[in-house]
């Protein structure tokens, strides 16, 4: 498979993943070109093509977590995003409510929930990845959630 | 176990999975048999995963984004033609000439041969030869390399030029790499004169403070910077994009030899 095939059959997925990542539609577009620029680079070790997405992805998420290396630690504490002022009315579920409630999450929790939702990792994988123990990833996942569940209004859904 | 604690362990059961059928969820399960609430709660929660996983795959994306990015690969692929294998073999030479469609002639007289002086602006001037016809280089003196230059990797035969018409070769040549921390690989020419052969001499006297200019040599354009060190003028030449050439001297800034 040449480079050019990737790309076309890959690259929304890749840019797709950047964007939850990274939150914006710049960092988006340079994750997912460096992406490309190194799977171009480690052609030769893709062996097995349908594995060529997850092999993406996995360059992805690495440079991902390499930029936010050189960022520095995140400081903020999920405990500081203040709670709405007033119960809002349900709102259908859709992308923009779910960009604003990923925004306002810590980096640390949002990447935890990306890899939940959107990679279908368990919670074991996303611990390996991070390098980070199985508890923390635990806690994280249930607190980032219960936040998306409290921003989206979910509890007045009927799903 | 409480419905608190069954409920957040169970926040980490992907939906449409086998998850609670593993054993560290083996509390949780026995806790949702006996716990009406919980396990509503639990198939809702589940629900509204698959929903919001539906929805973080909304992403809209820029239409004109793979082609830019394809445009980029293939320059990428291009400048790195020669560096699909190892960079130490021969071949690379002729994929290096092809892929930069450089033309060089270094105008240098190796001391003692002449005493002819080129300026900085005339060596440019001159640079018009195909790299994959040059012979290895016959000087007595193969030039060091730069002083900021250790974590450059100065790499193949070295290779020589006849600018002046004598017999011998007036210049070295030499392709160059540098891999930085990102992953993009930057790569040109380090040519060397003997420094009595350039006149005036270049300003600057290490690589990373030398001031930029850009000539076109043949039909490329580079990103140059002269610099002295000792005995010997250096000439770096990086096709096509400036910020190569400034990401170099930014990163060669406080190297010591």
């Amino acid at each position: 498979m040449t480079i050019s095939e990737l790309v076309a059959q890959h690259y929304d997925a890749v840019y797709r993943l950047a964007f939850r990542l990274a939150g914006t539609a710049h960092d988006a577009e340079d994750i997912t070109q460096q992406t490309f620029l190194d799977a171009q680079r480690k052609l030769e070790t893709l062996r097995d093509l349908s594995s060529a997405k997850a092999w993406l992805c996995m360059i992805a998420r690495n440079l991902f977590r390499r930029k936010l290396r050189d960022s520095g630690p995140s400081r903020t504490a999920l405990e500081s995003i203040p709670e709405p002022a007033c119960a809002a009315p349900p709102e259908p579920l859709d992308t923009n409510s779910l960009e604003l409630a990923l925004q306002e999450l810590p980096t640390e929790f949002r990447t935890v929930l990306v890899y939940f939702y959107f990679q279908n990792l368990s919670y074991q994988q996303i611990a390996e990845e991070l390098n980070v123990p199985i508890g923390t990833v635990m806690s994280r996942l249930s607190r980032g959630k219960q936040h998306l569940r409290q921003r989206l209004n979910c509890d007045r859904f009927e799903l | 176990m409480t419905c608190e604690t069954t409920l957040e362990q169970l926040d980490c059961v992907r939906p449409h999975s086998d998850d609670l059928a593993l054993p560290e969820f083996a509390d949780a399960r026995a806790h949702l048999e006996t716990c009406d609430a919980c396990r509503f709660q639990f198939e809702r929660r589940q629900r509204i995963d698959s929903a919001i996983a539906h929805v973080m795959h909304q992403v809209p994306v820029p239409s004109d984004q793979p082609a830019k990015l394809l445009a980029q690969l293939e320059t990428a692929q291009v400048a790195t033609t020669a560096n699909a294998t190892r960079p130490k073999r021969a071949t690379h030479w002729r994929a290096v000439a092809l892929s930069l469609s450089l033309a060089l002639v270094v105008a240098v007289a190796m001391w003692p041969r002449s005493s002819d002086q080129l300026a900085v602006g005339e060596v440019l001037d001159r640079l018009s030869v195909d790299v994959t016809k040059l012979s290895r280089y016959d000087g007595k003196v193969t030039p060091p390399k730069p002083f900021e230059w250790s974590a450059i990797n100065v790499f193949g035969d070295v290779r020589g030029q006849d600018l002046d018409g004598t017999p011998g070769h007036d210049a070295a040549v030499r392709l160059f790499q540098f891999d930085t921390r990102r992953g993009h690989i930057v790569q040109g020419l380090l040519i060397s004169m003997p420094a009595q052969r350039v006149s005036p001499p270049p300003a600057a006297s290490r690589f990373s403070v030398a001031s930029p200019r850009y000539p076109s040599i043949g039909e490329q354009r580079f990103a140059a910077v002269t610099w002295q060190e000792g005995d010997w003028v250096y000439f770096c030449l990086i096709p096509d994009n400036p910020g190569d050439l400034e990401l170099l001297q930014r990163s060669t800034q406080g190297v010591a030899a």
